[in-house]
């Protein structure tokens, strides 16, 4: 009965199994310890000086820019002080406009009375920042408040 | 104006975390797959075509496990840690150096140092809380790991940083137009790469979770969801380590492909450092990061400032 | 600020999110013995796991903070190298880093930094 089975037990193969390679076998070494320092020290060197180069375009590029804000910044002072003012022009038509109805009402005192009585009259005082903001709406405001809170 | 800027600011942080989410799950199918080779047998390839689907099923599955409450932990800080561990690693994230749409730190640097520092208290609060032994030596063993490497990773850092004085991102492309800081300072490259694999428990400095001596480290008693924040954190502190290493050393300018290509690279090189390297001693973990790292880039800084001075 | 602010909390809504629907989709919950006991192989913790822990990591905290607290004082000096006195910035730096690495021998030298002893 169980002859008529042929088994094929597992067996090596034919002469044997190849022999097991025991001897290590060490890693190629490409550079000598001398060589790869001399390596690092000439690529460290060479790439220092293309860093410097790097380095000495980086610092042209900047004071480049900041002769270039240097060069805008009173046009951009301007540009500011224009609109501080126009704003003002704005805060003061809207407050005629606001006012007109009340007699005896002028445009920058109180029924003419001098906010700042010490002073000379032609003198600019300049508006604390709830009062540059009165006549404009509420989000501006808000806007402009938390401006370091927002960015 | 702002709030239209706030909400393209949102969707961007959306999608940021939807890719880095994403980004995450691929590197574990990377990971296995590249083990899987190096260990001559096939990784997953069944799911989906080839195996691509196979994270998204892993991570529906761990989902869908149970989640088990220990008897005699601290279960808000046994609840929390993870959370707050998937927070930080998601908050540093927000680093990434875009030129606009997304936060741009200037002192982003800063920024990342006091994100990793606080992702050691996770690590120490869910390895105390769970109240296992094993737990229990698995994050002080963490704990100390992280902090040696910490000191020294900030001094690599540190000589990097003075050779582009500025603490923003987007400064080292800018620096490295010409030369890879890689090839100026390549023993701190190398340094870097290996503090950061301590940093993030990679390897060959696994201490924290040693499968053989302590059977998980400090997740042990951690299951369904706390696990997957857990891990989700490990893995997208690697990816923000390799994005790291790729900023700083390899050249920086993020708007090309290649910035991601190697990127991708680095985050192999760490898989594969996992599939060649055997376990370190511990001892010889702490002295490798007191004894060697931190001399040596205490005196890199110093000729690094010196060459900068030279330069002036 | 406000910007970050809000990064923080939508980051923030998502992981909790995560945990808690994790927490609710949980397949099967059934409370056992054995599985909320702390994990160890087949058989009950003997001894309490807040066990006094080995003081070497307590030390090696000791020194992290002592150069953690050094690294705090390090970053100000890349700020102001655009601010301050090119001549004393150059002596102030090379001073400190100095100490800094004289410090770190001599911690080495009265064999703080020896793991085992």
């Amino acid at each position: 009965m169980e002859a008529a089975v042929a088994r094929k037990q597992d067996l090596p193969p034919p002469g044997g199994y190849k022999p097991i390679p025991f001897k290590r076998v060490p890693a190629k070494t490409l550079f000598s310890g001398y060589t790869m320092f001399a390596g690092y020290f000439g690529i460290t060197a060479f790439a220092m000086y293309l860093y410097s180069l790097n380095y000495k375009q980086i610092v042209k590029d900047e004071i480049e820019m900041r002769s270039a804000k240097m060069a805008i910044f009173p046009m951009l002072l301007a540009e500011r002080d224009r609109a501080y003012l126009k704003q003002l022009r704005k805060n003061r038509d809207a407050e005629a406009e606001l006012m007109k109805d009340v007699p005896g009402w002028e445009v920058g005192t109180y029924y003419g009375e001098k906010i700042y009585k010490l002073l000379p009259p032609d003198s600019f005082v300049d508006p604390i920042f709830h009062e540059y903001y009165a006549h404009s709406r509420s989000w501006e405001w808000y806007q402009r408040a938390y401006l370091k809170l927002r960015s | 104006m702002f709030i239209l800027d706030i909400y393209l600011i949102m969707i961007g942080l959306l999608i940021l975390i939807v890719g880095v989410l994403i980004g995450v799950a691929y590197l574990t199918l990377l990971e296995r797959k590249v083990l899987g080779y190096i260990q001559i047998r096939k990784g997953p390839n069944k799911v989906g075509f080839m195996g691509i689907l196979q994270p998204f099923s892993d991570g529906i599955k761990l989902f869908t496990k149970e989640q088990t409450y220990p008897n005699f932990s601290n279960y808000i800080c046994y609840y929390f840690s993870p959370v707050l561990s998937f927070i930080l690693c998601l908050m540093i994230w927000m680093l990434i150096p875009y030129y606009f749409n997304l936060v741009s730190f200037n002192l982003g640097i800063l920024f990342f140092l006091s994100c990793t520092s606080l992702g050691v208290y996770t690590v120490m609060v869910s390895g105390w809380s769970s109240n296992s032994n094993y737990a229990l030596l698995g994050g002080l063993r963490a704990v100390a790991q992280t902090i040696s490497y910490e000191v020294s990773l900030a001094l690599i850092l540190m000589s990097s940083i003075v050779m582009i004085m500025d603490f923003n991102l987007l400064m080292f492309s800018l620096y490295q137009s010409m030369i890879w800081f890689i090839f100026l300072m390549f023993p701190l490259g190398l340094c870097w790469m290996s503090s950061s694999l301590a940093e993030t428990n990679r390897t060959p400095f696994d201490f924290a979770e040693g499968e053989s001596e302590l059977v998980s480290g400090f997740n042990v008693e951690y299951s369904s969801g706390g696990f997957v924040l857990i891990f989700l954190a490990e893995y997208s502190s690697i990816l923000f380590m390799s994005l790291l290493f790729t900023l700083i050393y390899l050249g920086g300018f993020n708007l090309s492909i290649f910035f991601y290509l190697k990127l991708s690279l680095i985050s192999f090189l760490f898989v594969w450092v996992r599939g060649t390297l055997p376990r370190y001693r511990y001892d010889k973990l702490m002295y490798l990061s007191w004894k060697s790292y931190l001399p040596v880039s205490l005196n890199f800084l110093l000729f690094f400032l010196g060459f900068k001075v030279f330069l002036i | 600020m406000i910007l970050m602010l809000n990064i923080f909390t939508i980051i923030m809504m998502i992981s909790n999110i995560m945990m808690f629907l994790s927490i609710i989709i949980s397949k099967k919950t059934y409370m056992d013995r054995e599985k909320c006991s702390p994990f160890e192989c087949g058989f009950d913790p003997k001894s309490s796991a807040r066990i006094p822990f080995s003081l070497h990591f307590f030390l090696i905290t000791v020194i992290f903070l002592i150069f953690d607290v050094e690294i705090a004082l390090i970053f100000p000096i890349i700020k102001l190298f655009k601010l301050v006195n090119f001549f004393l910035w150059t002596k102030i730096s090379f001073f400190f880093i100095l100490i800094l690495l004289i410090g770190l021998y001599h911690e080495w030298n009265q064999n703080m930094l020896n793991w085992t002893n």
